[in-house]
C-alpha cells in the first residue's frame, strides 16, 4: 500500500509539472487560436535565466527568480509581437509552424549564448528527504507540487475575479464583442502570454536543480502538449485533471508494465481518450456560424 | 551567325572541363595543402549525451590549437571541422558525409558514441578515410580489425562491464548484484556483458531496471530496486540521467553501492548529482587524477586547458583528458606519417605506433592486427565536496 502510495505521490508531482505547462498552451491558445508549440523552450529559457542570476552574478535565489522572471516574460511578450501578432489573421497551421520556428530559434540561441553542455543549478532548499507517513519527498517535489496547485487557484481566482482576468474570458469568448465592449483585444494579447511567462518560468526554475539545465530540456515538456489535448485544448479543469492523470499513469505504468514503455503508454491513453472522447476530456463545445 | 555562336558555346564548355580538371589536379590528397591539414571531427553537441560530446571538443580542440601555436605539424597547421552527431546513427553517417563530400577532410577524428561510428563506417570504409577515436567504446570497432579504424583512450565496452561486475562481485564480495542500465545500445551492450561474466560465476542478478536516455522520472525503476535491496547496482548511464536518478534514489531511501561505467566517471556527474553522488564508484581510464597536478603531464593539461577553454565546476573533466590525450596520439600519427601526407601513410603511421608513452594514460602500441591501442583501467570514488580517490583496486577483466 506504501508502495503504491508513494508512486501516486510521485506521480502527481510529475503531472503539476505537466499540468502547468498545459495550463500556459490552454490559456494561450483559447485567447490567441495559437498552440504554442516552443512552450517547452520558454520553460529551458527561464531556468537558464534563473541559472545566468544565480550562477554567474552569484545572487540569492529570490532575487534570481523574479529577474528571470521579468525577462521571460519580456521574452514572451517580444515573440508574440514579432512572430505572432503579424499573423494574426493567418490560418492556425501558420501560426504551429511559426511556433516550431520560435523553438528552433529558442533551441539554437541557448547553445549559442550557453554553450551546449548541461549546468547544475544549485538547489534552492534543502536536498534532505522528507518522510511523511512512509512517503519519501524532498522540499523541492513539496516546493514544485504547492506551487502548481497554488497557481491553479490563483488561475481560477484570476479567471473568475480579476478585471484582466474576465477581458481574457471575454476576448476567448468572442473577440469581436470584446472590442466593441472596449477591450483591447491586442493588449489581451500580450497579457495572455505574460500569464503564460509567468507558469513556464516558475516550473523552469523550480526543476532546473532537479534535472539540470540545458539547451533540449524543452523537448522533455512535450507532455504539457499531449495534457492539454487530453484536456480538450480549451479547458482549464481539462488541463489539470489531464496532467495529474498522466503524471500518476505514466508512472505507475513504469512499475507495473515496463519503465521503457511509460512515454507509450502516455500516447496510448491519449489515444483511448480522443477514440472516446474526440474533444478531449473536458473539452468546451464551440459553435460556428456557417 | 547561329551556328558560331554555337561552336563559340561548345568551345568554351570544352575549357571550363578542361580548366576543372586541372584545379582538381591541384589537390593531390584531399583536406593537405602546403600549409594546412584538414580535419573532420565528430561529437555529440546535442542529445542526452552532450556532457561528453563538449568534453570531447574541448578537450581534443585544446591539445590542437596548443600544437598550432608551436608551429603545427611538419610545417602544416591543424584546422578541425566539428559537426554534432547528436548521438544518433543518422546524424553520424550525414556529418561524416558531410565532412568528406563537402568539406573534403583528410582525416576524422573524435565521436563519442558508437552507434553512431558504426554506422557511417560504411562512408568510412568507402572513402578509404581514418578515423581515430578515443571514446568509442564499443568492441566491433576494433575488432575485428577495421583498416582504417583505430581507438586509444576508454576500453571496449565488454572490458568495462567486466571490470565493474568483477568489481562487484570478486573485490566487494557481495551477494545481491542489481544493474540499472539504459535502453540504448550502449546500454544493452553494458547489460549483456555484466550479466555474462555474473553466469559465469554462477550469480544472479537480483534487479534489472532500465530506463531510456533522456528519463527524469525514475521512480518505478527505484521502488523496484528498494523492495530487493540490492548490495551493489551496476550502472550503464549517461551523466545527465544519471545525476538525475542518484538524486531521486537517495531521496527514495535507495542506498546500494553504485559502481558506474566510464560517463558517470566524469566530474560532471558529481557536479550535477550534488552529495547524492559521495560514495559512488566509477571506471577511469588513467593512472592520475585531474588533481594530481605535482605530475607535470596533468599541469600542463590544467594550464592550456584553462588558457584556452577555462575552468568551471567539473571542467576540466576525465572526458576532457582522454580527448586531449587521444588529439595527442593522432597528432603523433600524423607527425610520422611525414611531410608528403597521403591518407595510407596515416595508417601505416598509426600502425607503426609502439609504447608511444603521453604520460597521462597507458602507452599506445597498435599493429596491423590490434587497432585499440591501449589496456588499462582504474576505479575512482567521489568524496564529499567533490573530491576523489583512485581506488587501490587492480581489476583484469579476462
Amino acid at each position: 500500500m506504501l508502495r503504491l502510495a508513494q508512486l501516486i505521490v510521485d506521480g502527481t508531482v510529475l503531472g503539476g509539472t505537466y499540468a502547468i505547462c498545459a495550463l500556459g498552451m490552454v490559456v494561450i491558445f483559447k485567447a490567441t487560436d495559437v498552440i504554442n508549440i516552443a512552450q517547452g523552450e520558454l520553460v529551458m529559457m527561464a531556468a537558464f535565466f534563473g541559472f545566468t542570476f544565480r550562477v554567474y552574478f552569484g545572487w540569492s535565489f529570490t532575487p534570481s527568480f523574479l529577474l528571470a522572471i521579468g525577462f521571460i516574460i519580456f521574452l514572451s511578450l517580444a515573440i508574440e509581437r514579432l512572430a505572432l501578432r503579424p499573423l494574426i489573421k493567418a490560418p492556425i497551421w501558420t501560426n504551429i509552424i511559426t511556433t516550431m520556428a520560435v523553438l528552433i530559434i529558442l533551441q539554437a540561441a541557448a547553445r549559442l549564448i550557453w554553450g551546449p553542455e548541461p549546468y547544475a543549478f544549485p538547489p534552492y532548499l534543502s536536498r534532505m528527504p522528507l518522510n511523511i507517513a512512509g512517503i519519501r519527498l524532498t522540499h523541492q517535489d513539496v516546493a514544485i507540487l504547492g506551487t502548481s496547485i497554488i497557481y491553479m487557484i490563483l488561475l481560477f481566482l484570476f479567471f473568475k475575479y480579476a478585471r484582466i482576468g474576465k477581458g481574457m474570458r471575454a476576448v476567448q469568448m468572442d473577440k469581436e464583442a470584446a472590442s466593441l465592449m472596449g477591450i483591447s483585444v491586442r493588449k489581451m494579447y500580450s497579457y495572455v502570454w505574460m500569464l503564460n511567462a509567468i507558469l513556464v518560468g516558475t516550473i523552469g526554475i523550480l526543476l532546473a536543480p532537479r534535472l539540470g539545465v540545458y539547451s533540449t530540456m524543452g523537448l522533455l515538456f512535450i507532455k504539457g502538449f499531449v495534457v492539454a489535448v487530453m484536456g480538450g485544448f480549451t479547458s482549464l479543469a481539462g488541463s489539470i485533471v489531464g496532467g495529474f492523470l498522466l503524471g500518476v499513469v505514466e508512472t505507475l505504468a513504469g512499475f507495473y508494465i515496463s519503465s521503457t514503455m511509460k512515454d507509450i503508454v502516455s500516447f496510448i491513453i491519449l489515444i483511448l481518450i480522443l477514440i472516446v472522447k474526440p474533444t478531449g476530456l473536458f473539452a468546451e463545445s464551440v459553435t460556428k456560424r456557417v | 551567325m547561329k551556328e558560331i555562336k554555337r561552336f563559340m558555346l561548345g568551345m568554351l564548355i570544352i575549357l571550363c572541363l578542361i580548366g576543372s580538371q586541372g584545379t582538381s589536379d591541384a589537390i593531390e590528397v584531399p583536406g593537405v595543402t602546403k600549409d594546412t591539414i584538414l580535419v573532420g571531427a565528430l561529437a555529440p553537441l546535442t542529445g542526452p549525451n552532450t556532457t561528453s560530446g563538449v568534453a570531447c571538443r574541448d578537450g581534443a580542440q585544446t591539445y590542437f590549437d596548443m600544437i598550432n601555436d608551436a608551429g603545427g605539424i611538419n610545417g602544416r597547421k591543424l584546422k578541425v571541422i566539428w559537426e554534432d552527431d547528436g548521438c544518433v546513427p543518422a546524424k553520424g553517417v550525414a556529418a561524416v558525409k558531410k565532412l568528406i563530400e563537402r568539406d573534403k577532410v583528410f582525416a576524422l577524428f573524435g565521436g563519442v558514441c558508437s552507434n553512431a561510428l558504426l554506422a557511417a563506417l560504411p562512408v568510412v570504409e568507402k572513402e578509404k578515410i581514418l578515423w581515430f577515436t578515443a571514446n568509442c567504446s564499443s568492441p566491433p570497432i576494433t575488432k575485428p580489425v577495421k583498416p582504417f579504424l583505430f581507438r586509444a583512450g576508454w576500453n571496449p565496452t565488454d572490458m568495462q562491464a567486466r571490470t565493474i561486475a568483477k568489481a562487484g562481485v570478486e573485490y566487494f564480495k557481495v551477494k545481491k548484484i542489481g544493474i540499472f542500465h539504459m535502453s540504448d545500445e550502449y546500454g544493452v551492450y553494458y547489460r549483456d556483458n555484466i550479466k555474462k561474466y555474473l553466469e559465469e560465476k554462477n550469480v544472479q542478478p537480483v534487479a534489472i531496471e532500465t530506463c531510456n536516455p533522456g528519463d527524469v522520472d525514475f521512480t518505478s525503476q527505484l521502488t523496484r530496486l528498494k523492495e530487493v535491496d540490492p548490495d551493489v547496482v551496476l550502472m550503464a548511464m549517461w551523466i545527465q540521467d544519471a545525476a538525475v536518478m542518484i538524486q531521486q534514489a537517495k531521496k527514495l531511501g535507495v542506498n546500494p553501492l553504485w559502481i558506474g561505467a566510464g560517463p558517470t566517471g566524469e566530474e560532471p556527474f558529481a557536479v550535477m548529482a550534488g552529495e547524492a553522488a559521495v560514495g559512488t564508484i566509477h571506471l577511469w581510464p588513467f593512472k592520475y587524477l585531474l588533481t594530481d597536478t605535482h605530475v607535470p603531464m596533468v599541469a600542463k593539461f590544467r594550464e592550456e586547458f584553462k588558457k584556452r577553454i577555462g575552468e568551471k565546476p567539473g571542467r576540466p573533466s576525465g572526458g576532457d583528458m582522454i580527448n586531449y590525450n587521444g588529439a595527442m596520439v593522432f597528432a603523433e600519427a600524423l607527425k610520422r606519417a611525414g611531410k608528403n601526407l597521403t591518407r595510407d601513410k596515416l595508417v601505416s603511421a598509426f600502425e607503426s605506433l609502439k609504447n608511444f608513452d603521453s604520460l597521462l594514460a597507458t602507452p599506445v602500441t597498435f599493429s596491423k592486427d590490434e587497432h585499440h591501442g591501449n589496456y588499462g583501467i582504474n576505479l575512482v570514488v567521489i568524496l564529499p565536496k567533490l573530491q576523489r580517490a583512485l581506488l587501490d583496486i587492480k581489476i583484469k577483466p579476462y
